[in-house]
């Protein structure tokens, strides 16, 4: 479907499943806020998630530290660290995500197939290699990584979607927490448009109000 | 008597009904599914409005079943949740308004009356209109000077008939590539027409002037600028002290009488209560899908198939707007310095349009109706265009490739788009009915959408599309692609409830006053029998004012004296 004088590539997107609906768990937030601030530099983006108020249930709290360590090898190899670009570590590429799905009406079936495919993925390393996917050299990740999104739909669906909240994580406003400072838009030239959402006009405050 | 009128919708539709009521003395309601949101809850933030669309409806709660025909002939239904395909276009006061760009033209007077100008094409519906462009221009009028049009007027052979000189506020800020436009079409014997835009270009009416941040379409503007009804309309009418607007009530049926007169709008609010309101006069503007879903909605004893759709024509004749799309990438390596930081510069609108072949008279296609281009920059979003990116012909791309080509496309070209609109034949494969088996989040079954093309419209956007290939090609672009389908945007909505003389072949009559419901009227884009090769926000607003001074006469006129409710 397309749209006229607007923003018409969102229809792609959503129509790939990477632009799923959902709002903030806000207990989820509380839960992960607390525990991420204390384990992670990485994750200073969440000054937001400590202010929320606990109301909503998920079942997704966070990832697991072993998730966490095996998405975070798959973001930096996807969108590695450059001399003068931003990698995922720099754009909080790793909480942003979390963050995302952790709210409570985004889309089941989309969550359950991003924390599914870090398993499926962790299996296939084990499969192919015997080693964790995070210990894997480069070319080895880069080998496993290029079969998956070659010869498996699940692996390419699961890459596309991994690499799509990339993107969100590079370009979308720094008041989520991500693309630090702006550094995102700095290094593609981007000027963002004006006025920028406060903290308290995120998006998940304004579908509470649906 | 709760109100002397309720107004189901408040959307381009809705709002020039409540501001004409309230101003003329009578008391209104508005029923508004949606919250209300202002001026200060909007911003440039691509995760609200485009990535999220928390504007709209969870999908997953309230959806459409859409119907197409594949590539082989087979027609298949998908829920909308599950393809992404959203009709819904802001659900909120002021409904879609709020999140359009404002590229505003009339309709041409031939569009009023195009069986007979062109004559019939077999398998499409189409008819002349009930009433003319003349009865139109007054309010096409208002609207320039009450949402606020911004634009001049230069002649070229299409230029629709006025009945003032000019715009009642100067056009928007332009950008530098506009004279390049400009000076192409010079060239070429083609008229370059600047595009009026619902945005004021200075403040007026408590509102603020376009601050040109860039970013327009799809998003709520936190200036009051663009024309929304909510911004333009319906602050006035709630000034007025006799307009009352309800947020977060969906309406789920119009209950009738022994005589099939509407008596209520029932409808559940913000915590699920249902609730009922009581008015002399109806009106229904809930955007073409969800109004014609809602008189099917509400059978009543003399209404058995639904309101108003004793004829079966409720539903039919769904218009969305056909054509093709293009886009030019500028190489900035392939440019001068003084081109480069031309191109370069953010804010300014390009607003620009050809309408040389609104009508075409070709070797080829003969004597036909043609249609619009627009000029347009691609949209800035920048999280959709990199998503785009990752795509190569040797599969998904990554790592340091990718960081390359993202680098490439934001920082080397800039991209200028064409798309174009043309007649979107009504014909039997395009209509809304009830689903049969899903239901949304109150239980009433969802609107399923059928959305057959006819391939005339092809055949009018294939020429359209390669004429806005020209040029950009001529304008110096390094590459055009270009695109063309019978896919309906899902922004472009109209009919399902034309307006016509003869009740066995439409819903509403030239007043859009149901044909068998003495005190239903249905204002937004439903009552178009054809759609032009607009945008149809403009015609569905003049068209709602036009409305609202019948139904100021049929309550007695201006100033009478104020309805019980009031």
């Amino acid at each position: 479907m397309k749209k006229r004088h607007s923003d018409h590539e969102g229809a792609q997107t959503t129509a790939a499943g990477a632009g799923a609906t959902g709002f903030l768990s806000r207990r989820a937030f509380v839960l992960q806020g607390s525990a991420a601030v204390a384990a992670s530099t990485a994750l200073s983006g969440w000054p937001l998630v400590l202010g929320e108020e606990l109301s909503h249930e998920s079942e997704f709290t966070a990832f697991s530290e072993k998730q966490k360590k095996i998405l975070a090898a798959v973001q930096e190899h996807l969108f590695p660290k450059g001399l003068d670009s931003p990698g995922a570590q720099d754009i909080n590429a790793l909480p942003f995500l979390q963050f995302v799905i952790a709210q409570v009406s985004f889309d089941t079936d989309s969550r359950n197939f991003i924390v599914n495919g870090i398993q499926s993925l962790e299996e296939a390393s084990m499969e192919h290699f015997d080693v964790r996917f995070e210990e894997l050299d480069f070319a080895r990740k880069e080998h496993l990584l290029r079969y998956l999104a070659d010869r498996t739909r699940w692996g390419k669906n699961w890459l596309s979607l991994t690499l799509y909240y990339i993107f969100e994580a590079l370009l979308a406003d720094p008041v989520y927490g991500c693309n630090t400072n702006g550094i995102g838009w700095q290094w593609l030239e981007h000027q963002p448009g004006f006025p920028r959402p406060p903290p308290d006009k995120i998006y998940t405050r304004i579908a509470s109000r649906r | 008597m709760d109100f002397d009128v309720c107004v189901v919708g408040s959307g381009a539709g809705g709002g020039p009904v409540a501001l004409g009521l309230t101003r003329a003395g009578y008391s209104v309601v508005v029923l508004e599914k949606g919250p209300w949101y202002t001026e200060a809850d909007f911003f440039k933030d691509e995760l609200a409005c485009c990535r999220r669309s928390v504007y709209s409806p969870n999908l997953r709660d309230e959806f459409h079943v859409v119907e197409h025909k594949k590539d082989n002939g087979v027609w298949v239904a998908n829920p909308s949740h599950g393809s992404g395909q959203d009709f819904w276009n802001g659900v909120c006061v002021g409904g879609s308004s709020n999140f359009m760009s404002g590229f505003f033209h009339r309709l041409k007077p031939k569009d009023f009356h195009l069986l007979s100008e062109f004559g019939p094409i077999e398998g499409a519906n189409i008819v002349d209109w009930p009433i003319s462009y003349t009865d139109l221009e007054p309010y096409y009028a208002q609207v320039e000077r009450e949402v606020g049009v911004s634009g001049r007027v230069v002649e070229h052979p299409n230029q629709e008939p006025r009945s003032t000189a000019d715009f009642p506020f100067p056009p928007t800020a332009e950008h530098p590539v506009a004279q390049w436009f400009d000076q192409e079409c010079k060239q070429q014997g083609l008229h370059s027409i600047p595009v009026p835009r619902a945005i004021l270009s200075r403040p007026a009416m408590n509102r603020q002037g376009c601050e040109y941040s860039g970013y327009c379409g799809s998003f709520g503007c936190s200036t009051g600028a663009k024309g929304s009804s909510r911004a333009a309309l319906l602050n006035r009418a709630v000034a007025t002290g006799r307009c009352e607007i309800r947020a977060h009530a969906q309406v789920y049926r119009l209950e009738t009488d022994a005589h099939g007169r509407v008596v209520a709008a029932c409808y559940y609010d913000h915590q699920n209560n249902a609730q009922s309101v009581d008015a002399k006069i109806f009106v229904i503007a809930c955007q073409a899908i969800e109004t014609s879903r809602l008189l099917l909605l509400s059978p009543g004893q003399r209404h058995p198939h639904g309101l108003a759709n004793n004829n079966g024509q409720v539903g039919r004749n769904l218009l969305f707007s056909a054509g093709g799309s293009g886009t030019g990438k500028f190489l900035y390596s392939d440019l001068d310095q003084a081109r480069v930081v031309a191109l370069k510069v953010v804010g300014p609108f390009m607003n620009r349009a050809l309408q040389d072949w609104y009508f075409i008279d070709d070797e080829d296609l003969g004597r036909i109706k043609g249609g619009t281009i627009e000029f347009l920059f691609r949209h800035p979003n920048p999280i959709s265009q990199a998503n785009r990116q990752k795509h190569s012909t040797g599969g998904l791309l990554w790592g340091n490739p990718l960081k390359k080509k993202l680098k490439s496309y934001f920082t080397q070209a800039r991209y200028l788009r064409f798309e174009t609109f043309c007649d979107w034949l009504p014909n039997d494969n395009c209509h809304v009915s009830l689903d049969q088996e899903s239901k949304d989040r109150w239980g009433s079954p969802v609107a399923h959408v059928k959305v057959g093309y006819h391939e005339h419209d092809l055949k009018v956007g294939r020429f359209l599309t390669y004429k806005g290939r020209q040029m950009l090609q001529s304008m110096g672009a390094d590459k055009v692609t270009w695109g063309l389908s019978g896919t309906p945007p899902t922004n472009l909505i109209a009919g399902g409830c034309r307006f016509g003389s003869d009740p066995k072949h439409s819903v509403l009559n030239a007043d859009c006053r149901a044909h068998d419901v003495e005190n239903l009227y249905v204002t937004d884009g439903s009552f178009m029998p054809t759609g032009g090769s607009v945008p149809y926000t403009w015609t569905i607003y003049a068209n709602a004012f036009r409305v609202a001074d019948k139904l100021i006469n049929e309550l007695g006129g201006k100033h009478a004296k104020p309805g019980s409710g009031s």
